[in-house]
C-alpha cells in the first residue's frame, strides 16, 4: 500500500531522517554479520596467499580442465554486476518507477560485484605480480597485448565497466551525499563535505546534472549488453563444443541480469527489515523485479532448450556427445540442481500471491543465485573435460583452496555491502524527493 | 463488403503461394509474417510491462491479428537441398504438420489476445504471456525450418533470435507508418522511435555477435555460409545493405532527438527498416531461391494487400489507454 | 543579497514569478532547491546544458584513439595470432566500442565538473545549508 499523501515539506524530513537513519551506530546483529564476512574474506585471502605460494595446482585445475572454479566466478561475479546498470541505467531511460526502491543498492552491488570479479584473472593467473602485462603500454620486451584475443576484449570491458558504474554510482550519490552532510557531525562530516564537493543545488548545478545523469544512463545501457558479451565471447570465440555457439552473447546477458536481479532480491529483503524501510520499499516494489527474473529466466530455458535442440538437429557428433556428457555424464546431478533452480523453480513466479510472498522471494533468490553459478561451472567445467579427443578427457580435482577462494569472494561481497549500508545512503533519496513532488528528471 | 475484398485477397494469395514451386514465395510471406506477428508482439510486449504510450495504436496493430490465421496455409514446401536426403526431423510430412500446427496455434492465442486486450478484460495480460511464448516457439520454428534449414547441416543458435528481433522492428516501423497517415505526433511516436533506436542497436549488436564467433572460430563448416554468399552476385551488397538499413541508419538518425518527434524522419525510417529487413532475407536465402519476379510480385501485392485491408479500418480508431 | 525562504515549492514559484514580473532581470536571481523544479529554470531561461558538446568530444576521442591504438600496435609488432589478419577489424571494433564509451563517459564527467566549478572549496570549507527548503537569492543592484 502505498503511504498516505502528506505534505511533501514533512515527506522530505522524513525520507531523510529514516534513510540516514540506517547509517547511525549499528547493533549487534550487524557487527556479527560483518564479522561472518569478513571471516570470510579473510579465509579467502589466506588460501589465495597459499596458492600464490605453493602453486596453481592447489586451485584444482589441471589438463583439460584448464578454467575451473575462478572463471566461474568471474563470470557469476560480473554477471551479478549488471543487473545493477541494469535497474540504474536501463530503467531509468524506461522511466520505470519501481527503480527507485533499488538503484541505490543496486548500483552499490554493481561497483562491489566488479571489484570482485576483477580480482579473478588476477588469482588464476598464478604469477599475479606480472598482472600489469594485460595493459597496452610500450615496454622492452617489445611487445604489445593481442588485442585479437577475447581476454583482452575482458580487460578493456571489465575496466570501462567498473569505471563507467562507479561514476554513475558516484553522480547519483552527489545531491545524497550533500544531504548526509548536513546531519552528521565531526569527522565524518567533513568526509562528506569533500565527497559532495560542495554541491548547493543551483539552477545550473542541477541543469548540468540532468544532463549528466541521462548521458551517463545512456553509456551504461550498451554496456550492461557489451560487457556480458565479451564475457560470453571468452567461451564463444574458442571451437569447443558447448562453448562455441553464436548465441552465448544475449544468453549469457540475460543470465547476468537474472543471477543479478536475485542477489539484489537477497539483500534487499532483509536490509528492508533490519533498517526498517518498509515504507519505501513495498511489496509492489518486488514484484516488478521478480517479473523482470521470471523474464530473464525464460530467456535463460530459452537458450538451454535451443542449444540442446540445434545440436541434435544439426549431424555434428561432438555437439551431440557434449550434449549428452552435460545431461548423463559426471557432472549431472549439478546440471539437473541447476536446471531446477533456474527454469523450473523460476516458473512459480507465475503465480502473484508467491510473488508478493517475501520470504519465497528470498528462498527462491538464493537458489537462483545458487543454480547460476552452476551454470557457468557447468558450461565450463563439462566443455572443457570432453571436448574431442576422449584421450584427454579427464575431471578437474576437488580443491579445497578454490572453494576457499570463492567462499572469500562472497566474504569480499559482503564485507563491502555492509560496509556501503552504513556509511552511505541505501536508498536514492533526492529521487524519492523528487518522485513524491510529482517531478520527474527529463531525458 | 470489405471483409468479402479481404478474404479475396487472402485466397488469392494462398492460391499463389502453393502454386509457387520456385520459393520465391518465401520473401513476401516471411516479411508479412514480421508484420503481421510483429504488430501483435509490440502491443502485447507494451502491455506486459504497462506502458502506456502504445494505447493510441493498439487498436490498428492488433486489427493485423486476424490475418495470421492466412499463414498456415502458406506454409509450403520451398527447393530445400534436404529434401534429397531426409532426417527424423526435416522430411516434408513433418515440417508441414508442425510448422502449420504452431502458426495455427499462434493465430489463435494472438486472436485471443486481441480480443482480451480490446475490451480490456482482465484476462489480457495472460493471453498476452500466451502469445508471446507462443510467437517464440513459432518463430524459432519458422527461422529454423523455413531459411536456416537451407544451409543443412550448418547452425546458429542465434538464427532465430535475429528473427525474433526482427519481428519487433517490424512492429516499431508498422507504428511509424501509422503515425505519419494519422499525423500522429504525441509520445507514441517519440517512445516508438526512441524503442526503435534501441533495437536497431540490439540487433546490430547481435548480427555483430554471429559474425563474430563465426568469423573468429574460422571453422569451414561455418565460414561457408558466409563465403557462399558474398561470392554470389550481389551477396556482399544485400549483407552490407542489410546492416545499413537496419542499424548505421536507424542509430545515426535517431540518436538525434528532435528527429524522433518528426512524423516524417520516422515514415522514411520505417521505410528504409523494411528494406533492410528484405535485403536481409534476400540475403539469407540468395544462393538457393531463385526469386521469379512475376510471382514476387503477385504475392507482394496480395500478401501486403491484405495486411492495408486488415488495418485500414482500424487506422482512425485510437484509444485513451487505461 | 536579499534571500526568500520557502518551505513549499508553489510558495516558492509563487515569488519567483513576482520577483521576475516587477523587473528584477534573471541574472541577478539565483535559485537553490533540493530537487530540481523545471517550472523555475523555465521561469528563470536557463539555457540548455552545453554538456553534450563535451561528451560528443570524448566519444569520438574513444572511437578514434580504439582503432589508433589497435592498428598501431598490431602493425608495429605485426605477430599472427590464429590465422588472424594482422589488421583484423572485428575484434577491433570492440575495443574502440569500448572506449568510446569509457572516454565519452569521462569526458562527460569532467565537462560536469568544470561547468558546474566543482569542487567548490569555498563550499566545502563552508557550506551554506539550505536543507529541504527552497530558496531565492537576489543580487542587490550596483
Amino acid at each position: 500500500m502505498k503511504p498516505e499523501r502528506e505534505n511533501p515539506a514533512t515527506f522530505f524530513e522524513q525520507v531523510e531522517a529514516d534513510v540516514l537513519g540506517a547509517m547511525q551506530k549499528p547493533e549487534k546483529t550487524y557487527w556479527l554479520a560483518l564479522l561472518g564476512a569478513m571471516t570470510c574474506f579473510g579465509i579467502g585471502l589466506a588460501c589465495w596467499g597459499w596458492q600464490i605460494y605453493s602453486g596453481m595446482h592447489t586451485s584444482g585445475k589441471n589438463n583439460p580442465v584448464g578454467w575451473y572454479m575462478y572463471i566461474t566466478d568471474f563470470v557469476f561475479w560480473v554477471g551479478i554486476a549488471h543487473s545493477g546498470t541494469l535497474i540504474s541505467a536501463v530503467l531509468f531511460l524506461f522511466r520505470a518507477k519501481f527503480r527507485k526502491a533499488f538503484n541505490r543498492t543496486a548500483e552499490a552491488m554493481t561497483v562491489i560485484a566488479v571489484m570482485t570479479a576483477g580480482l579473478f584473472p588476477l588469482i588464476h593467473l598464478g604469477r599475479v605480480w606480472f598482472f600489469y602485462w594485460l595493459m597496452p603500454y610500450p615496454n622492452q620486451r617489445l611487445l604489445w597485448v593481442n588485442f585479437r584475443s577475447p581476454l583482452v576484449w575482458d580487460v578493456f570491458a571489465v575496466s570501462t565497466y567498473f569505471t563507467v558504474s562507479a561514476v554513475f554510482f558516484y553522480v547519483g550519490l552527489l545531491p545524497d551525499l550533500a544531504i548526509a552532510r548536513r546531519r552528521v557531525t565531526g569527522i565524518r562530516q567533513w568526509i562528506y563535505r569533500v565527497l559532495s564537493l560542495g554541491w548547493r543545488g543551483t539552477a545550473t548545478q542541477w541543469t548540468h546534472y540532468e544532463k549528466l545523469y541521462g548521458f551517463l544512463a545512456a553509456f551504461a545501457t550498451p554496456l550492461v549488453i557489451s560487457v556480458h558479451s565479451v564475457v560470453s565471447w571468452d567461451f564463444a570465440m574458442s571451437v569447443i563444443p558447448g562453448w562455441h555457439t553464436t548465441i552465448f552473447a544475449p544468453y549469457f546477458v540475460a543470465g547476468a541480469i537474472f543471477s543479478g536481479c536475485a542477489m539484489v532480491l537477497t539483500l534487499t529483503i532483509p536490509m528492508r527489515k533490519v533498517l526498517r524501510l518498509e515504507q519505501y520499499i513495498t511489496h509492489d516494489h518486488f514484484e516488478a523485479l521478480a517479473k523482470v527474473m521470471l523474464f530473464t529466466s525464460l530467456i535463460v530455458a530459452y537458450a538451454y532448450i535451443l542449444e540442446y535442440a540445434m545440436a541434435f538437429y544439426t549431424t555434428n557428433v561432438f555437439e551431440q556427445a557434449h550434449f549428452n556428457f552435460r545431461l548423463l555424464g559426471d557432472f549431472r546431478y549439478p546440471y539437473w540442481l541447476m536446471c531446477f533452480c533456474n527454469v523450473l523453480l523460476p516458473l512459480t513466479l507465475f503465480v502473484r500471491k508467491l510473488r508478493r510472498n517475501l520470504a519465497y522471494l528470498m528462498v527462491v533468490s538464493l537458489l537462483v543465485n545458487v543454480g547460476m553459478w552452476l551454470e557457468r561451472f557447468i558450461i565450463i567445467v563439462t566443455g572443457l573435460s570432453h571436448d574431442f579427443d576422449p584421450y584427454v578427457w579427464g575431471n578437474p580435482n576437488l580443491s579445497w583452496i578454490a572453494i576457499g577462494i570463492t567462499l572469500g569472494s562472497f566474504g569480499m561481497f559482503f564485507t563491502f555491502f555492509l560496509i556501503f549500508v552504513k556509511v552511505l545512503p541505501v536508498l536514492a533519496i533526492t529521487e524519492l524527493k523528487e518522485e513524491r513532488a510529482h517531478e520527474t528528471i527529463h531525458v | 463488403m470489405k471483409r468479402l475484398t479481404l478474404m479475396a485477397v487472402c485466397a488469392a494469395l494462398v492460391v499463389l503461394v502453393q502454386l509457387d514451386t520456385s520459393g520465391t514465395h518465401l520473401l513476401p510471406v516471411l516479411l508479412g509474417m514480421a508484420l503481421t506477428t510483429g504488430a501483435v508482439l509490440v502491443v502485447a510486449a507494451a502491455e506486459l510491462s504497462n506502458a502506456q504510450w502504445i494505447a493510441p495504436v493498439k487498436r490498428p496493430l492488433l486489427a493485423a491479428a486476424p490475418l495470421l490465421f492466412v499463414f498456415p496455409f502458406l506454409v509450403r514446401l520451398a527447393p530445400y537441398p534436404w529434401l534429397a536426403h531426409e532426417t527424423w526431423w526435416l522430411r516434408p510430412d513433418f515440417f508441414l504438420a508442425r510448422n502449420a500446427g504452431a502458426l495455427l496455434v499462434l493465430a489463435l492465442i494472438g486472436n485471443l489476445y486481441r480480443r482480451a486486450s480490446l475490451t480490456e478484460s482482465p484476462a489480457k495480460r495472460k493471453w498476452a504471456v500466451g502469445y508471446l511464448l507462443t510467437f517464440v516457439v513459432a518463430k524459432t520454428m519458422v527461422a529454423m525450418d523455413w531459411v536456416m534449414s537451407f544451409d543443412y547441416p550448418w547452425i546458429s543458435t542465434m538464427f532465430p533470435v535475429l528473427y525474433m528481433v526482427e519481428c519487433f522492428d517490424a512492429g516499431l516501423a508498422l507504428i511509424g507508418l501509422i503515425c505519419f497517415v494519422r499525423r500522429q505526433t504525441e509520445n507514441v511516436l517519440y517512445d516508438a522511435a526512441t524503442l526503435l533506436f534501441g533495437f536497431a542497436l540490439f540487433w546490430g549488436g547481435l548480427t555483430f555477435a554471429q559474425y563474430l564467433t563465426i568469423w573468429y572460430a574460422n571453422l569451414p563448416e561455418e565460414v561457408h555460409y558466409f563465403t557462399l554468399r558474398f561470392g554470389l552476385m550481389g551477396g556482399r551488397e544485400f549483407f552490407a545493405g542489410a546492416v545499413a538499413l537496419l542499424f548505421v541508419v536507424p542509430f545515426s538518425v535517431l540518436l538525434i532527438h528532435r528527429a524522433r518527434k518528426n512524423h516524417n524522419v520516422i515514415f522514411v525510417l520505417a521505410h528504409l527498416v523494411l528494406f533492410g529487413l528484405v535485403y536481409q532475407r534476400t540475403y539469407h536465402l540468395l544462393p538457393y531461391v531463385n526469386l521469379q519476379l512475376d510471382w514476387l510480385l503477385a504475392e507482394s501485392f496480395a500478401m501486403f494487400g491484405a495486411l492495408a485491408l486488415c488495418i485500414r479500418p482500424d487506422l482512425g480508431q485510437t484509444d485513451r489507454g487505461v | 543579497m536579499k534571500r526568500f525562504t520557502f518551505d513549499d515549492k508553489d510558495a516558492f514559484l509563487a515569488k519567483l514569478k513576482e520577483l521576475l514580473a516587477s523587473g528584477v532581470p534573471a541574472r541577478r536571481i539565483q535559485i537553490v532547491t533540493p530537487i530540481p523544479v523545471h517550472e523555475a529554470l523555465h521561469m528563470l531561461k536557463v539555457p540548455a546544458s552545453p554538456l553534450k558538446f563535451f561528451t560528443f568530444t570524448g566519444a569520438l576521442t574513444g572511437f578514434v584513439a580504439g582503432f589508433a591504438l589497435t592498428i598501431y600496435t598490431s602493425l608495429s609488432w605485426p605477430l599472427i595470432t590464429s590465422g588472424k589478419p594482422i589488421v583484423a577489424i572485428p575484434p577491433y571494433m570492440i575495443i574502440a566500442f569500448e572506449l568510446t564509451i569509457l572516454l565519452g563517459a569521462l569526458a562527460s564527467l569532467i565537462g560536469f565538473l568544470h561547468l558546474n566549478r566543482l569542487p567548490s572549496i569555498p563550499h566545502i570549507l563552508n557550506p551554506d545549508e539550505t536543507g529541504n527548503q527552497y530558496v531565492i537569492f537576489v543580487e542587490e543592484d550596483q
